[in-house]
């Protein structure tokens, strides 16, 4: 065996995963070959090297935190649903009495216009009555008979 | 106690049957979310969020389905996302961090032996994480968690052909990666 047929291998071989053959041809070319034999210590080391992940357990006091984290999970879910509850009648209601204060400006400012309309005619009315009293009360015929009259004298 | 029994007593609101629930698996989430190559710090609390999002979800449980498939499965999506979402850069520097306090120390054998078995974790880590992410699931699954093609088909939902590959495929490219690092 060559090295590159061992290295094409050499997963297979440490997982134990070669037909008994291959596997006796793979010992036999690592017995007798010294740099195949430094680097599968190393790749056997990185991959053995998860091997004490297999027996990790959490640290103590794990389920008191886990506790302490769904009572805040609880706390948290009560406080949305409470939330939820109260904050869609309240943002409704809010919305309301914007619309009501809305409502009361615009009919507000109307009136105001309204307002300034009949001060306009009240002013008209006192002018014409002013003009009134002021001027004679004839009509057009009266005023050319006049005017021609007075031409004629 | 029969997990179904503590599922159901759990959805009852009985709080001392989800810890039963929790005690029973929790070493076996921890461990999964730490073959992804995740601290142990992280590691616990990832664990823990799993079993909160069990906790919330644990009415949608279907009985049908086996309990110890669905907590893989939640596992797992937790350990990917959390292994996506930390910046590469970041997580890099975090285990170069780690290197160095190790180089300031004065070796003695212990603690050169565990200097040697952080190198080692960071090189397999580093190469898993080069992997297309079903093949890493796979082989994570396969190699380290030891699970069978059988139980690895039915986490990821395919078929066990279709993990024979992954785990192949895996194989050879975390060999080709292995074999550039050290020749």
């Amino acid at each position: 065996m060559d090295c590159v047929r061992f290295k094409n291998s050499i997963l297979n071989y440490y997982y134990g995963e070669c037909d008994p053959v291959l596997t006796k041809e793979l010992q036999d070319h690592l017995t007798g070959c010294e740099k195949c034999s430094i680097i599968f210590a190393q790749i056997s080391g990185v991959l053995s090297s998860a091997e004490t992940i297999k027996s990790e357990e959490p640290e103590p006091f794990y389920y008191t935190r886990l506790q302490a984290k769904i009572g805040d999970y609880k706390t948290g879910h009560i406080r949305s649903h409470l939330f939820a509850r109260l904050a869609q009648p309240l943002a409704a209601a809010c919305l309301a009495a914007l619309g009501v204060f809305i409502g009361i400006r615009i009919s507000g400012n109307l009136a105001d216009q309204t307002l300034v309309g009949n001060d306009i005619n009240q002013t008209e009315v006192a002018e014409v009555q002013l003009a009134n009293e002021y001027f004679p009360k004839a009509d057009k015929d009266d005023i050319i008979e006049t005017y021609y009259l007075n031409i004629n004298e | 106690m029969d997990d179904l029994v503590l599922i159901n007593d759990s959805i009852a609101g009985d709080e001392k049957a989800f810890r039963a629930f929790a005690e029973k698996y929790a070493g076996l989430i921890f461990r999964v979310i730490r073959s992804f190559g995740i601290s142990r710090e992280d590691a616990e609390d990832l664990s823990q969020d799993v079993f909160i999002d069990i906790y919330k979800n644990i009415r949608k449980f279907r009985k049908e389905a086996e309990v110890s498939t669905w907590l893989y499965r939640i596992a797992i999506n937790r350990s990917i996302n959390y292994v996506n979402k930390s910046k590469r850069s970041k997580w890099m520097k975090r285990n170069q961090g780690d290197l160095k306090d190790y180089d300031n120390r004065v070796f003695d054998e212990s603690s050169e032996m565990k200097f040697m078995d952080n190198e080692q974790k960071r090189i397999l880590y580093y190469t898993i994480d080069k992997l297309p992410e079903n093949q890493k699931i796979a082989f994570t699954l396969n190699k380290i968690d030891e699970l069978s093609y059988k139980e690895i088909a039915d986490i990821m939902n395919i078929s066990v052909s279709s993990v024979e590959s992954l785990i192949h495929r895996a194989k050879q490219n975390l060999q080709k990666r292995l074999l550039n690092f050290f020749e």
